[in-house]
């Protein structure tokens, strides 16, 4: 048996010696006779012998629940986490007081840097920029004078760059147009109390449109001059009428 | 050492949970699993071939005996139910036989079939067994029975446990005592 320098051998060694005697084996004759013996005797003394087809896949999935290591279960936990998180995690109610946030902003990322449609993805960066600006503005209303003073500047730099985010975006967002099925046709005394538009002919309903595109911009402006005023109302720490502006923002942009 | 993989595992549980339901093809199908390992297991602890044929098959009828008049709850693995038959076997085959031959029996040599080692390999393995041979049986009966089910038949340390009625920390010690008193042995020729 081989031995080391000071004529001793190691534990490993000495293992991988007694693993070798796996290969002691009893004589293949004998186990052939015995089985056939030992079938015989088995099938002599046994009862009917049925399973269910329910209760044998009860048995299997048990079998393999039981068998698979627990970092095979943690690892798969880990995973459809991390996919939840990138398909739903734009969708969590969390504000950024709280420790899931991350996961959102990362799963808002993600879904952004899969998008190919530029304007989609603008009209989705401004969605993102604006509820961020809203959840910002939101967490900061209700901090209090003993709240973190360092983490209420981060939140205040957060927030420029989230408004600066929505207004880079602007201009391509365009406004959505009216379709033809939200045109309906009702009598001329209707309109003014519904205050919907009744075209009675194609060239009235083409003008319209035409009129809806050019008025696109001005709807930007608008929503530009809203950020504006919910900037100056942060600036002044009155977060509540930042956040009203800031929603009125996000209707216009909506429109 | 090798531990057995997921498949292995699954494959050992769905045996063991078909004869719970006593089913008797899953019964030969353990035979073939098994018959190596429990084979190895006498053979070492008594040192005698044909003695440890007879009682390797003694050991898988005793087992189908208590498969089909229990439950299986007291065991948690096939294995771990075979080898506890195969201990008490062995205890019965002892008080019976006082004068049993050991490891060192020259007229009982060991027969090491493995047709894929080369004439080296196989040259290695036999001296080695020589040495394991002649060392083992100088070795404690309970450092003996670790030592085989967990180096030589790669049981797990839970798996020792039950099968000796010790806990696992037990068990931990008893095989660092085991292999130490084993090199000891070994290095003192």
């Amino acid at each position: 048996m081989k031995l080391n320098k000071n004529n001793s051998m190691t534990d490993r060694e000495l293992i991988k010696k007694l693993n070798n005697l796996q290969n002691v084996k009893p004589d293949e004759n004998w186990k052939t006779s015995h089985r056939e013996i030992l079938l015989s005797q088995v099938r002599n003394t046994s009862g009917d012998f049925h399973v269910s087809g329910w209760s044998s896949f009860w048995m299997v999935t048990r079998n393999v629940f039981a068998s698979v290591p627990q970092f095979a279960y943690a690892s798969l936990a880990i995973v459809l986490f991390l996919t939840a998180g990138v398909f739903f995690g734009d969708r969590l109610p969390v504000g950024p007081d709280n420790s899931l946030y991350i996961a959102r902003v990362i799963s808002e990322r993600a879904k952004l840097s899969t998008m190919s449609d530029g304007a989609e993805k603008s009209r989705l960066t401004v969605q993102y920029a604006s509820e961020h600006a809203q959840d910002i503005a939101s967490t900061l209303s209700a901090a209090t004078n003993n709240s973190d003073k360092e983490e209420v500047a981060k939140l205040n730099d957060t927030f420029k760059n989230e408004i600066a985010k929505v207004k880079e975006n602007l201009p391509v967002v365009k406004p959505s147009a009216n379709t033809d099925d939200q045109v309906v046709t009702i009598a001329d005394s209707d309109v003014a109390t519904t205050g919907l538009t009744v075209y009675t002919n194609d060239s009235e309903k083409k003008a319209a449109d035409v009129a809806a595109s050019t008025t696109a911009p001005v709807v930007t402006k608008d929503a530009k001059t809203i950020l504006d005023e919910a900037e100056k109302l942060f600036n002044a720490k009155d977060y509540s009428g930042a956040l009203d502006k800031l929603k009125e923002a996000d209707q216009v942009i909506k429109q | 050492m090798t531990s057995r993989n997921p498949v292995q595992k699954f494959k050992e549980r769905n045996l063991f949970s078909r004869l719970k339901k006593k089913d008797n093809d899953a019964f030969i199908e353990a035979y073939d699993l098994y018959v190596d390992d429990i084979h190895r297991f006498v053979f070492f602890k008594i040192g005698n071939k044909e003695e440890a044929n007879d009682l390797t098959s003694i050991i898988f009828l005793k087992t189908w005996e208590y498969i089909k008049n229990n439950s299986l709850t007291d065991s948690r693995t096939l294995r771990a139910l075979l080898y506890k038959v195969a201990r008490t076997s062995i205890i019965d085959y002892y008080r019976q036989n006082q004068s049993v031959s050991s490891l060192d029996d020259e007229n009982h040599p060991i027969d090491v079939i493995d047709d894929s080692q080369s004439v080296i390999e196989q040259i290695s393995v036999n001296s080695d067994l020589e040495i394991i041979r002649k060392k083992l049986p100088e070795l404690k009966m309970e450092y003996r029975e670790v030592i085989i089910m967990r180096f030589i038949n790669d049981l797990e340390l839970e798996e020792i446990a039950e099968i000796t009625g010790k806990t696992k920390g037990n068990v931990r010690v008893l095989l660092f005592r085991a292999l130490k008193a084993l090199r000891e042995s070994i290095e003192a020729k």
